[in-house]
């Protein structure tokens, strides 16, 4: 398709029709990027000795919330305990856990501190991960059943991930994990609101 | 009790905080405050590459840290980040071959290349070449002024001015491609 101006010439003003304009005005101003963003941000400015690093600096924003915005060590703990509780057994659901490694790894890392709550923490993970195993048993008879079961199982896995990127933002496990969760979410929302796949925590 | 007004911290003195206490929970305040307006702008200017905005709105956070000591505040600071990821953009699409200077920007509008016979506003901006997009993202839809643009750009106020009459130009053909200079826009 050829430009209907000489080559040269001043170019005429091209103004915007009323419809061109609301279509401008209605494009989204605001789109989030993924939570991996954040966490891979801070991290390289704390590399940088931009941001303060050590345990006593804050890691919520101020206006989250009115509670205490320090992270509690033990919510870490749940979250490292939770990770190596779904991922080394993820890998084979259908299997309960390699529950002996866990426990070794669990002792290992908790310990002289609360080796109780690590270990209740993997209990709930190799209950979860059982609970798929069961799950991935039933023949279900509606669509919609398996469906449901399925967001689920991934809406556990989303937040276990969460937690893990936080402390450990690099993982590139995590990270591929958390994209394939946006990848997902965005062509879900591409779709359409009915499109929707995961109910956050 | 009187229900007390929650009045957010003004960016300048999230930066103070940045600048002077390394303090990680000011940043990801003003992080989340202006993060997703930053990528969406990106995101636009990038064509649409979803991963490569991503890697922009780092960059763009860690330059912006890196010189908030050196910001005067006489612009306000979403505009100065704005300028700094436009030129991160600007570096990436010039260094994969994708950005051409605007004055040598000469394409005519109708050769913008498109094979979809008809695309939605987004994919049409998404299609413009970088340099158009550029002028047309920072004028129609984020609304900066002529002489901003020619600023941020490094250009005189008339390029910036026929570029984006080009981009005009060349959006309304693809939303259209019938023919009709008053496209329909979806």
């Amino acid at each position: 398709m050829m430009d209907d101006r000489n080559e040269g010439d001043r170019p005429e003003p091209v103004e915007l029709t009323a419809a061109e304009r609301e279509a401008l005005d209605a494009l989204p101003r605001e789109r989030e990027p993924g939570r991996l963003l954040e966490e891979r941000t801070v991290r390289t400015l704390r590399d940088e000795g931009l941001l303060a690093s050590g345990p006593g600096r804050r890691v919520e924003s101020a206006s989250d919330s009115g509670m205490s915005t320090r992270r509690p060590w033990w919510r870490s703990a749940a979250a490292i305990a939770a990770g190596i509780a779904l991922f080394a057994g993820g890998l084979s659901v259908g299997q309960v856990l390699g529950a002996r490694q866990t426990a070794d790894a669990l002792q290992t890392v908790f310990v002289g501190r609360d080796a109780r709550l690590a270990s209740e923490v993997q209990r709930t993970g190799s209950d979860y991960v059982a609970a798929l195993a069961a799950l991935s048993e039933v023949d279900f008879q509606q669509p919609a059943d398996s469906g449901q079961a399925l967001e689920v199982a991934l809406t556990a896995l989303w937040a276990a991930a969460n937690e893990i990127v936080r402390l450990a933002p690099d993982d590139p496990l995590t990270a591929r994990i958390l994209q394939g969760f946006e990848a997902r979410a965005r062509e879900s929302n591409d779709r359409g609101p009915g499109g929707q796949l995961l109910v956050e925590f | 009790m009187r229900a007390q007004a929650v009045v957010p911290t003004s960016d300048r003195i999230l930066a103070e905080r940045i600048v002077g206490a390394r303090d990680e929970s000011a940043f990801r305040e003003l992080y989340r405050r202006h993060t997703p307006r930053l990528h969406q702008f990106v995101l636009r200017i990038m064509g649409g590459d979803e991963p490569e905005a991503e890697d922009v709105v780092q960059d763009t956070w860690i330059r912006a840290s890196r010189n908030l000591g050196d910001f005067r505040w006489e612009s306000k600071f979403e505009t100065w980040l704005t300028g700094i990821g436009l030129n991160l953009c600007r570096n990436r699409l010039r260094s994969s071959g994708r950005w051409t200077d605007l004055p040598e920007l000469s394409l005519a509008a109708g050769q913008v290349e498109h094979r979809e016979d008809r695309v939605d506003l987004e994919r049409a901006i998404s299609l413009l070449p970088a340099g158009f997009r550029a002028v047309l993202v920072l004028h129609d839809i984020e609304g900066f002024k002529h002489t901003e643009i020619a600023e941020q750009l490094g250009v005189t106020e008339g390029t910036s001015k026929s570029q984006l009459w080009s981009a005009r130009r060349a959006m309304r053909r693809m939303l259209n491609p019938a023919g009709s200079e008053q496209g329909d826009v979806t």
